[in-house]
This record gives structure tokens, sequence and C-alpha cells, in this order.
């Protein structure tokens, strides 16, 4: 698949670079805020985003519905720490694909990338 | 603040806190666990004080605004690096006299999830939500920390304090670390007042 990686943390985005290319997906762009995910989303059109959702300037809350309006065929798995209930239920009405709780296993991410 | 209620905030806080740990044992290459919990009243300088500063302390930190105003703070020992980094990554980081780059990123991802876990605990428990701010970075004794996260958080304003203490082991090695939250004396009624079936 043609990723697209939203996180602020540019290790955390080598590290998820570095395990999405060895599982035989494309990072096709990445982004450190969700401006910026916005406009490399447009330009680049992944299949998929990884959108981290405590960023600065557009959080990957904010972010989401702004993606799915440009793409709504896009698929969004938001990756978080964040598990609270009522913006998980947020995030799946704003048209996540998945949600990704930190911390997890590489497999348990090549999992998910298999069912959606 | 009774003993009952302190009880009620320490349970909320140890059982999130230790579903955390047992999630980061699974998938990490240490062994976490909550070594107890604590309720008190006081400043963040109170809070800061609970952990034991040898040395310059390591301090991951975020607020929550709006309708659940709260603090969580994280503080590890810089000279446990190379356990804490073994236990979180796999691999050790030598320490050597100041915290470095890839040390600061990794503390703050690390402390990042397990406050996150502790005020989800905390906000699943009230059916509330709020955005966590960016996890900021500071390191200094009890002073400069004071200062540093007093500039997100009103140095004078008394708090519950609640107070997780973590300890990990990877091989001979053992660190421990805290977690604090500094909730508003408001926030913390509403938390007492849960009853059994919320969560607690």
């Amino acid at each position: 698949m043609k990723v697209l990686l939203v996180d602020d943390n540019a290790m955390t985005r080598d590290m998820m670079k570095d395990i999405l290319t060895e599982m035989g997906h494309i990072v096709v762009g990445e982004a450190g805020d969700g401006n910026e995910a916005i406009k490399v989303f447009s330009e680049t059109h992944p299949e998929l985003v990884l959108l981290d959702m405590i960023m600065p300037e557009k959080t990957g809350l904010e972010a989401l519905p702004e993606l799915k309006a440009i793409d709504p065929a896009a698929k969004i798995i938001m990756v978080t720490a964040v598990q609270q209930e009522t913006i998980n239920q947020e995030l799946m009405d704003k048209g996540a694909t998945a949600i990704l709780h930190k911390p997890f296993l590489y497999a348990e991410l090549e999992d998910l990338l298999k069912q959606i | 603040m009774t003993a009952n209620s302190n009880v009620t905030l320490e349970s909320l806080v140890a059982l999130s806190l230790a579903k955390c740990l047992q999630r980061i044992s699974r998938v990490s290459a240490g062994t976490w666990q909550v070594l107890g919990a604590s309720v008190s009243s006081g400043s963040l300088e109170d809070a800061l004080k609970q952990h034991d500063f040898k040395n310059s302390a390591a301090a991951v930190y975020f607020n929550l605004k709006g309708m659940s105003p709260l603090t969580a703070i994280m503080l590890f020992d810089p000279a446990d690096m190379e356990c804490i980094s073994k236990c979180f990554t796999g691999h050790s980081f030598p320490h050597g006299v100041t915290t470095t780059m890839a040390e600061e990123v990794m503390l703050t991802e690390l402390g990042n999830i397990v406050m996150n876990s502790l005020i989800n605990g905390l906000l699943n428990a009230l059916r509330r939500q709020s955005i966590p701010t960016i996890p900021m970075f500071a390191e200094g004794n009890l002073q400069a920390l004071t200062a540093e996260i007093g500039k997100t958080v009103n140095v004078k304003q008394g708090f519950r304090i609640i107070t997780a203490r973590l300890t990990l082991q990877s091989d001979v090695k053992t660190a421990s670390a805290e977690a604090i939250a500094l909730v508003p004396e408001e926030l913390a009624m509403d938390l007492e007042l849960l009853q059994p079936s919320a969560g607690v």
C-alpha cells in the first residue's frame, strides 16, 4: 500500500518507515503535523495514512475529517496513547478505519494492515 | 478528603497503570510493575518532592485543559538510563554526562504512554474527554523542575496529588520512576463520588 506517515516525532517516523518498507509497503510521504498532513496527502494520494493524534498546530483528531473529505476512500489508522472512550468513539465517527493504541507490537500493526 | 476517598483514587490509578505496564511488559524487553499508589495534597513542588533527587531528575509532563484540567508528570533518574532504555527499547543507551536527544525522545515517548494511561483511567471513570498537550521534557533539580513545569501549572495552587511508583527490571538491572497526576480538588471530589460500577 502507498502510505503517508504523520507524526511530530521524526525518529518515530523513521522507525515506522523502516518497518513499513520491510513489510512491503511504500511510504509516499511524511508529515509532522495536521496541516502538513493535509498538504502532503493532497499531493501524494496515499491509500493509507498512519496518523498520530497529539501534534502541534493541528491535531490528528482535527485533521482526520479534512483528510476524509479530500478522499473518503482513504484508510486512516490513528496511532495514539490516548485511550479515552469518548475520543475513541469520536475518531470512529469521524471516519477512522482503526485505532492502534501505543505501545504495540509490529506484528499487531502487520495484522491490522492485512485486515483493512 | 477521607481515607476511603483516597482508596478510590489509588485503586483507580493502580488498576489503570497496571494494565498499561502489563502491556508494556508484553511488547518490550523489560518487566514493568506498579509498586504502589498514594494520594496526598499539596502544590506542584510537593508533588515533585515525591521523587528522590539523588541526582537531577528527568521529567516528562503534559496538561489537560478545559472541563477536566489535569497535569500529568513522569519522573525518572537519568542515572537509570541504561536500564530504562534496555527495558523499553531492548537496547541499552549508556548514559553520559548529559541526556542525549535520543534519550529525551525515548523518555518522552515512554512518559507519554504511561501518563496517558494514568489520565485515561481517571477520565474514563468520569466519562469525560480531554486532549492532552504535546508532552514536554525538562531536566534538573527540584527548583529547576518546579520553575520549568511551573510555566504551565500554577505553582501556588493546591492539588490532590496522585502518585504511582513504578519499577522496571531487565536482566539484573532495576530502576524506578514516578507517575504523578495533579488533580484539582473539584475534579478529585467528582472522582471520589464514583461507585465501583463506574470502573473503580
